[in-house]
């Protein structure tokens, strides 16, 4: 089954926001594909880009795809999403090979 | 003899988005400077972009044509360290600590993508002071780290 992988670097704040949001929900929400958003080479998350990763795994599931976040050892981002219940709805995992069996599964 | 008073730093800022990088890299400079963990500047960091992020879009006409200042400074104690943010804008009267956050959401549909930002300030900071002088808000934000053994 074909996946979709996404890889986010640097960061996603007010302006960071401004240039990829339109492109992150192409890539992520238009195709009902398994997508596994990568945000280990992220530095900075702020609830403008959290908002951005909850309507495109929103408009994803209502596809009928299902989004998982790599988060590697990203700890910052891991606090941050960990911090707004987000964890909880979007599953989150630390490892390449581990996000693929989850989004495939 | 007293201890010497804590040393603080200072920065004067438009808020307007194109002024939050400046404001993040002095931070990032200042916490170094005052030696205060990545770990809590991090969280720092990402306080001081919501409430300014909430600022510019919430404040008013006046919040965008007066400065912003900003004060860091660092206090130590017998177990460890506080950095305290002290932000002080001229938006309309706003009390972050009067916010009310909702439960935190259970399934995708639930989840609100707005209001995240004073939640997560709300969530990272150990202590948070707000009071209204003269026609500014004066927001203390502190983080606190412990000694390492």
């Amino acid at each position: 089954m074909k996946l979709r992988r996404v890889v986010l670097s640097g960061r996603l704040d007010m302006l960071g926001m401004e240039e990829i949001s339109l492109k992150l929900t192409s890539l992520t929400a238009i195709k009902p594909l398994p997508v596994i958003l990568d945000l280990r080479d992220v530095s900075f998350l702020a609830s403008i880009g959290i908002r951005s990763i909850i309507s495109s795994a929103r408009a994803l599931n209502q596809k009928g795809g299902r989004m998982v976040i790599l988060l590697g050892g990203n700890e910052l981002v891991q606090a941050t999403l960990e911090s707004t219940g987000i964890d909880d709805v979007i599953p989150m995992v630390f490892d390449a090979d581990q996000a693929e069996r989850d989004v495939l599964a | 003899m007293a201890p010497p008073p804590p040393e603080t730093l200072n920065l004067l800022l438009q808020p307007n988005p194109l002024e939050l990088r400046r404001c993040s890299d002095w931070l990032q400079a200042s916490c170094q400077r005052l030696d205060v963990p990545a770990a809590s500047s991090g969280k720092l960091d990402l306080c001081l972009n919501e409430v300014l992020a909430n600022l510019i879009d919430h404040g008013g006409a006046r919040a965008s044509s007066c400065p912003v200042q900003l004060t860091l400074e660092r206090a130590d104690g017998d177990d460890g360290g506080l950095a305290t943010l002290t932000i002080s804008d001229a938006g309309r009267p706003f009390d972050p600590l009067s916010f009310s956050s909702e439960p935190l959401p259970r399934t995708l549909q639930e989840a609100e993508p707005g209001g995240l930002g004073l939640l997560l300030v709300n969530r990272f900071v150990d202590e948070c002071s707000y009071r209204r002088e003269g026609d500014r808000n004066v927001l203390k934000l502190g983080i606190r780290w412990l000694k390492s053994p």
